[in-house]
């Protein structure tokens, strides 16, 4: 019996696993290993996952399970991603208590993370189900290898996504992350943005992917120019470890070219990144401050837009749910 | 006002400590801090050349610096015991080899050590898990030995102190009465505190996903290695080293993770605890070692609802929970040059108050670089 909820689409038989380790066949039936459990509950900025043009400055429930369909040679989370959810301490939590903790905590929203949603579908599926009965608007990281069966899931309940497209060509893909074919994820980035706020994240490693800058830019382009674009400077973990870190410099020359495409590029996981603002694109007013404190993403500091646009020319910066200060009561 | 020098490898900036701005500043610190970061990259949390690169970093910040007091940190033992499967026979070479790169700083500054185990380990007996509950539980600090509980019902009160891998239950009322502590100790107070039995960790809401090896044991008692004199205390080592720095220059090591076994004779035995509370590794014993105060002067109770905090206007937004900064701690009141170096991040600048400190910038063991804190107002000078 296939697997449909990712494009390796494994054939599991009774009892057996495929690539992510996170369904098996029961009855007939694909089924998840580990149902609403969490290895990962925390209250965080949204800014720091990073979502940038989502509900700003609100507290944000991340939520993540364990495994992952991607085998990434860097990966950050690999002890999380990689390692088989039987050593790892996971959380028992239905729905309802998941929501719960939302409301105690004083988070505006939940955002499924750390790891790749798609391991736990139908569990984030009634879990967003329940926040959306609790008026609590849900997000999701994803890789975006998702079957059209599954995207279509995961669009009717996430409203903002974040996708990372960590190259543009397949070759990278397979010798890095370990599939064949870019296209699903291309197809499934085209799919989202029509219907949901997305942003795309890309992990840059020098010499292996920097060359793709213009060609990833050009692609998030001929989508919607207005795509918030992360890149971030990656720090290879897990087997790339000893891999050197990109070079700041280098990297920020690069990107000055592709903003001229894209006017809402960030650089990050940097301490002290000139790039985590948000800079109005018709006059150039920093318009959203953030400081980077570690991590892919920031922290605001400063909100100056009025009504959503630059308090110096007025202009409409795009933003998906409203601004959201940290201690709003929810 | 303090500056950061931040070292991201091959890019370097300034910030304002307190508003984390960006800044453009010169002066004969700022030079030393940029110097030595450019120098010596951090090569991670759970790397173990890292302890190398304290003395390293040590002996040139000496050399460029000058100063009379040092405090060096040591956090490897601790992070490798904790999120490494690390045999005891390691740990003990760890250790082993600080006290090495320790004799090595020493002949070349002529410093006098006052060296401080921070205490043993003991293998995860368990977890326990309170997301059942319909009240709040929050874990304290990388490890989870103490939680805080917030608005239980009845029948969560009636669990937790029915549960067999919970040692204890304390009220605010009672915490006060123990603690006692000023205003801002007092607020943050959880309305209840668990202590998990020793061998146990709490896995809470903020826990860390990452697997754990070894926790801290209930060290009441942590080895004192000091030609200064004994204490009974670690709130007492800050007036020990005081009273000898008009004839003396010093250096305070601290070193995670060393507890009897591993710590090499000879060594006296300094108490770790106010009554029943034991220090474990991080802020709240890094602070009452330099300040010489216990806790409820200088931090907060494992627990506490940090993120509440974490506005966006929060000022020191590169000194992690803290709200307070620029305590009175050993650094900060000694007259002399002072310095510091070391792999516990953020409780490197915190807990030293010297002129300059050098630390790794690493958040939940990911490494993104190093900064140096500096006192503007010695760097102006």
């Amino acid at each position: 019996m296939k697997c449909s909820y990712c494009e390796w689409r494994c054939e599991l038989k009774e009892g057996n696993t495929g690539v992510c380790g996170s369904y098996t066949q029961v009855n007939g039936v694909i089924k998840e290993r580990y149902p609403h459990r969490w290895t990962s509950l925390n209250a965080v900025h949204i800014e720091s996952l990073p979502f940038y043009h989502a509900y700003p400055g609100s507290r944000t429930l991340l939520i993540g399970s364990s495994g992952c369909n991607f085998d990434c040679s860097y990966c950050s989370n690999s002890y999380i991603a990689r390692e088989s959810p039987s050593k790892l301490y996971l959380f028992d939590l239905e729905p309802k208590q998941v929501v719960r903790r939302a409301r105690q905590t004083g988070c505006h929203n939940i955002v499924f993370a750390v790891n790749e949603p798609m391991v736990s579908l139908q569990s984030i599926k009634e879990v967003a189900e329940e926040a959306q009965g609790a008026g609590i608007p849900v997000g999701c990281m994803t890789n975006g290898y998702q079957t059209p069966e599954s995207v279509e899931v995961l669009s009717s309940i996430c409203s903002f996504i974040n996708i990372s497209l960590k190259s543009i060509s397949s070759r990278f893909y397979y010798k890095y992350v370990g599939i064949r074919n870019i296209e699903p994820i291309l197809r499934n980035i085209k799919y989202l943005a029509a219907r949901n706020h997305i942003e795309i994240t890309t992990p840059i490693i020098q010499s292996l992917n920097d060359h793709e800058i213009d060609g990833i830019a050009a692609f998030i382009y001929s989508i919607d120019p207005q795509i918030p674009w992360h890149v971030f400077r990656l720090l290879p973990e897990y087997k790339m470890k000893d891999y050197h870190h990109p070079g700041i410099e280098e990297i920020s020359f690069k990107l000055e070219e592709a903003r001229k495409l894209l006017p809402f590029i960030y650089f990050g996981n940097f301490v002290g990144s000139d790039w985590v603002s948000t800079l109005c694109p018709d006059c150039g007013t920093n318009v959203i401050e953030r400081i980077n404190l570690g991590g892919c993403g920031g922290k605001i500091t400063k909100y100056l837009l009025q009504d959503g646009k630059c308090p110096d020319c007025s202009s409409k910066i795009p933003l998906f749910g409203e601004r959201v200060e940290w201690d709003a009561v929810v | 006002m303090s500056l950061g020098i931040i070292d991201v490898v091959e890019w370097q900036t300034a910030v304002n400590m307190r508003q984390g701005t960006k800044v453009d500043v010169r002066g004969p610190l700022v030079e030393i801090a940029q110097k030595t970061l450019d120098t010596h990259p951090y090569p991670g949390d759970l790397d173990p050349e890292s302890i190398d690169w304290v003395a390293s970093v040590a002996l040139d910040l000496y050399k460029s610096y000058q100063p009379r007091l040092m405090m060096l940190s040591y956090a490897q033992p601790y992070f490798l015991s904790v999120f490494q499967e690390t045999p005891q026979n390691e740990r003990k070479a760890m250790v082993e080899q600080i006290f090495r790169e320790i004799n090595r700083f020493c002949e070349e500054t002529a410093m006098t050590p006052v060296i401080l185990g921070t205490g043993g380990f003991v293998p995860v007996a368990g977890y326990i898990d309170l997301s059942h509950l319909d009240g709040l539980v929050l874990g304290g600090g990388m490890v989870g030995r103490y939680a805080g509980m917030y608005n239980p019902t009845k029948q969560d009160l009636a669990y937790v102190k029915s549960s067999k891998f919970i040692k204890s239950v304390f009220s605010k009322d009672e915490l006060i009465a123990h603690f006692g502590g000023d205003e801002e100790f007092i607020k943050r107070l959880p309305d209840y505190l668990l202590t998990a039995r020793e061998g146990y960790i709490f896995k809470t809401f903020g826990s860390i996903p990452r697997p754990f090896y070894m926790l801290p044991a209930e060290n009441e008692t942590i080895p004192l290695y000091s030609p200064l004199g004994e204490v009974d205390s670690i709130t007492g080592i800050r007036k020990l080293i005081e009273n000898a720095l008009p004839t003396q220059d010093i250096a305070l090591v601290i070193i995670e993770g060393a507890g009897f076994e591993e710590f090499p004779q000879p060594y006296s035995i300094c108490g770790n605890n106010l009554g029943w509370y034991q220090y474990a590794p991080g802020d709240g014993q890094y602070l009452t070692i330099t300040t010489g105060n216990h806790l409820a002067y200088h931090s907060y109770l494992p627990g506490f609802k940090h993120y509440v905090e974490d506005s966006e206007d929060r000022e020191y937004p590169f000194s992690g929970l803290f709200a307070r900064n620029e305590l009175d701690t050993l650094g900060y009141s000694f007259a002399g040059r002072s310095a510091a170096v070391g792999t516990r991040s953020i409780l490197t600048h915190m807990s030293s108050g010297a002129d300059i400190t050098i630390e790794c910038f690493a958040r939940g063991l990911y490494n993104y670089g190093t900064i140096a804190v500096v006192n503007s107002s010695i760097n102006n000078d």
